[in-house]
């Protein structure tokens, strides 16, 4: 999280903020496993806390930790705190997570600034190998490009490429053998990193399941992962820890029918669409759209298609001034 | 009287089955049992190996891995009735059996030992250009029997393996829980590609085709750097001895990229790869000489990233080539191994000596400036297989190459975060490294006037 808090105002951003909402919806889903309100959250609140403000409003969570590693701000994050649900831990998430309480399920959303790396590994490992059933993980990564790319570029003289770091950064056995250099890249290497935080998820569950009988074995079942841009290409992923027992109860959460996930696939992708204000009223009047087609008046096509696809989940924004 | 029965009986001390696969599967690990079968693979294609750069050309072997089921199919031979009805079944290699030549099987036990350790039911189908065969064994039935044999049963009809087409078939499933969790793992396949690339890196440079899940591996290569005054070391010998295979040593020292994690020392025992890019005690690194104390070879440090050796053994006898039981080491009590030893810090030494060099060039002149690295960075490459003949290690001295010019040196200074970052922008640059570049040359051309 290097210098973000100092950079960019976590308030003002679009696609953001429909995914927190999204967030909120799958997390709301949980009643099944226990109430939502005895969830414990644990995140990344950075200044404006605006995750942890969010569920705790919209869904009465109790108790919630976020992790810094700025400690040398200290007073700045205690005084910024949104409510007393947020406890502060000033620790990085290498030491938080694995001593956390996981005797409840939690939900943690790992909302990383910056390309994937080998404590991102460390850190869904802890989760996975202590978790309880019913423990949902959401995880945010840079997929603009791999650091090493930028690591190779500089250091050119030496022949040694992106790819081959990459693999020395990762670790040889997390890195599928089939990736290559433009998967480093773009909405490919938002792919990739989401696959091997999956394999690396799998190999601590296969470690996990290794002694325990068949109702216990704990599966992770992907809900989604959402695309966005917000200055830099993001990538998230979210999905549930749960033992065969408990199967059942993830149908009853029926994570399918959530209307921000398109039918047939768990990705979705957030382009946020630019429209005046009387657009958007204008498109509004005609949502929820049924098998009806949209009266897009002088709206291109495309913005107006993506105001439809995620209406609910976009801020509004009053300028008052004219 | 019951009690002279009893005494006529002689003492039972007959092993069981159940403590015979518990002893032989405990003490390897998954990846190794699956190298030994790859490696009975390996043997039958040595046997019917062609000639010239691809001996092995032809030869498949395809290895299915899931949390169900392991499956490794060849096309390299197969192996006869005979051989399944006395030899290759048995724990342990008899006596009298014909051995095969440089052979990577020589300790008889490694398909035994991954078939009991995968699972509960496995089918061996074998076929020579001659004649086929199968087995199908239940493993807890068989244990319940008495009798350490096992019945023959019929071939499948859609076998991948016949007499048109001589190979071996295994297959293993109803896998043992622990097995079949790490088995159904992506990151454990990545892991078997990885090191089946790394350990049969040889053979599958020799054409022999190996895929994982229908992937087929390509093989790494292992390059050294080459140019007119930089020059791999090599050094070939024969250990003779009466009435024993000679084994052929090849030892080869030089300079390769600069990644960390390919350095060291390559063992190879018959073609198999047994230690790569070693840099432990064990080949050498941080040897001291007993007598003085004197540090002959230092600790590997990042600065020898580009450090190459590979040493090659090869005998027709097997048991001649100093790797130990599990073929992932070597035995360090062999002479062959000891001898070669000395022989592998002598060349070291000079290729260690140039590296420091052209660490102490880049210190004095940074990078950017240092004319040996500028030299090996353009230097050619050399494919290790490419590499026979015996030549004594060259590298170029900085002051032979050293161009005319003004020395380089390094600046270092510190300076508070926010006046970094604001220099950055202002000047439009990308790191704190090109704020300082950049400040200077600024500075520099003002204080001239330009």
């Amino acid at each position: 999280m290097k210098g973000s808090s100092n950079r960019v105002d976590f308030s003002l951003r679009p696609a953001k903020h429909a995914e927190r909402r999204m967030m909120t919806e799958i997390f709301r889903r949980l009643r099944p496993f226990q109430p939502v309100e005895d969830y414990l959250y644990i995140g990344f609140g950075s200044l404006w806390f605006t995750d942890f403000a969010l569920f705790h409003r919209t869904l009465g969570v109790k108790r919630s930790i976020s992790m810094e590693r700025e400690v040398s701000f200290k007073n700045r994050f205690d005084d910024n705190k949104p409510f007393a649900a947020v406890t502060m831990d000033y620790r990085d998430s290498s030491l938080v997570l694995p001593n956390a309480d996981w005797s409840q399920p939690n939900f943690v959303w790992l909302d990383y600034d910056d390309p994937l790396k080998k404590s991102m590994l460390y850190d869904v490992q802890s989760i996975a190998t202590r978790c309880a059933s019913g423990t949902v993980l959401a995880l945010t990564v840079q997929s603009f490009s791999a650091k090493e790319v930028d690591e190779a570029e500089a250091d050119k003289t030496s022949g040694v490429s992106a790819m081959v770091r990459f693999r020395g950064a990762l670790g040889a056995n997390a890195v599928p053998p089939d990736a290559s250099q433009e998967d480093l890249f773009g909405s490919a290497f938002g792919r990739l990193s989401q696959r091997i935080l999956l394999d690396q998820i799998g190999s601590a569950l296969s470690v996990r399941n290794g002694t325990l009988g068949p109702y216990d074995q704990m599966k992770f079942t992907l809900i989604c992962d959402i695309e966005y841009r917000d200055g830099m290409l993001m990538k998230t992923f979210v999905g549930i820890f749960a033992t065969a027992r408990d199967q059942n109860r993830v149908e009853q959460c029926g994570f399918e029918n959530l209307d921000f996930i398109p039918p047939a696939t768990t990705s979705i992708k957030i382009d946020v669409p630019i429209l005046t204000a009387r657009e958007i009223r204008y498109l509004e009047r005609q949502l929820p759209k049924g098998y009806n087609f949209i009266n897009y008046g002088s709206i291109p096509r495309e913005h107006a298609d993506n105001f439809a696809k995620l209406y609910r989940y976009l801020p509004n924004f009053a300028v008052l001034e004219h | 009287m019951p009690t002279e029965e009893v005494e006529d009986t002689p003492i039972n001390a007959e092993p069981t089955k159940g403590f015979f696969v518990d002893m032989i599967t405990r003490d390897i690990s998954l990846e190794q049992a699956v190298l030994d079968l790859v490696d009975n693979s390996v043997d039958g294609a040595k046997l019917h190996r062609g000639g010239g750069d691809r001996p092995l050309e032809g030869f498949e072997v395809a290895i299915t891995i899931s949390g169900v089921r392991f499956r490794i199919v060849d096309n390299c031979g197969g192996f006869s009735r005979e051989t399944a009805r006395d030899y290759a079944f048995r724990f342990g290699r008899p006596p009298g059996r014909a051995k095969l030549e440089y052979s990577l099987g020589r300790f008889g036990i490694g398909m035994k030992r991954a078939l009991f350790k995968f699972g509960d039911h496995f089918t061996v189908e074998s076929s020579t250009d001659a004649e086929g065969w199968g087995i199908n064994i239940d493993v807890p039935v068989w244990q319940d029997d008495p009798g350490w044999t096992f019945p023959w049963a019929e071939t499948s009809a859609e076998a991948a393996v016949s007499i048109e087409n001589p190979g071996t078939d295994i297959t293993v499933d109803r896998l043992k829980p622990e097995v079949s969790a790490r088995f159904g793992t992506a990151q454990f396949v990545t892991a078997i590609e990885n090191v089946i690339k790394a350990k049969h890196r040889q053979f599958i440079s020799e054409g022999l085709a190996i895929s994982v899940n229908g992937r087929h591996l390509v093989a790494t290569s292992l390059s050294l750097l080459i140019a007119d005054r930089l020059q791999p070391g090599v050094d070939t010998f024969k250990f003779e001895a009466d009435g024993k295979d000679p084994v052929d040593v090849r030892i080869v020292v030089g300079v390769g990229d600069s990644v960390p994690i390919a350095a060291g020392w390559y063992v190879v025992c018959n073609g198999r790869v047994i230690l790569e890019a070693d840099r432990s005690k064990e080949t050498g690194w941080g040897i001291a000489e007993e007598e003085n104390d004197e540090i002959l070879i230092p600790k590997f440090h990042n600065q020898f990233a580009r450090f190459r050796g590979i040493v090659t053994f090869d005998s027709a006898d097997a048991a001649r080539v100093p790797w130990n039981t599990m073929k992932d080491d070597v035995d360090r009590e062999s002479a062959v191994w000891q001898q070669t030893f000395v022989r592998m810090i002598e060349m070291m030494r000079p290729v260690v000596d140039f590296l420091n060099q052209l660490d102490a060039n880049i210190t004095e002149y940074t990078r950017e400036g240092s004319v040996l690295l500028k030299y090996v960075a353009n230097a050619g490459r050399i494919n290790n297989e490419q590499i026979k003949q015996k030549h004594t290690f060259v590298a170029p001295k900085a002051q032979d190459i050293q161009a005319p010019g003004p020395r380089w040196v390094s600046i270092q200074y510190s300076r508070p975060l926010p006046d970094i970052d604001f220099l950055q922008h202002a000047l439009r640059v990308g790191s704190a490294k090109a704020v300082g570049e950049r400040t200077f040359d600024l500075a520099l051309s003002k204080q001239r006037g330009e």
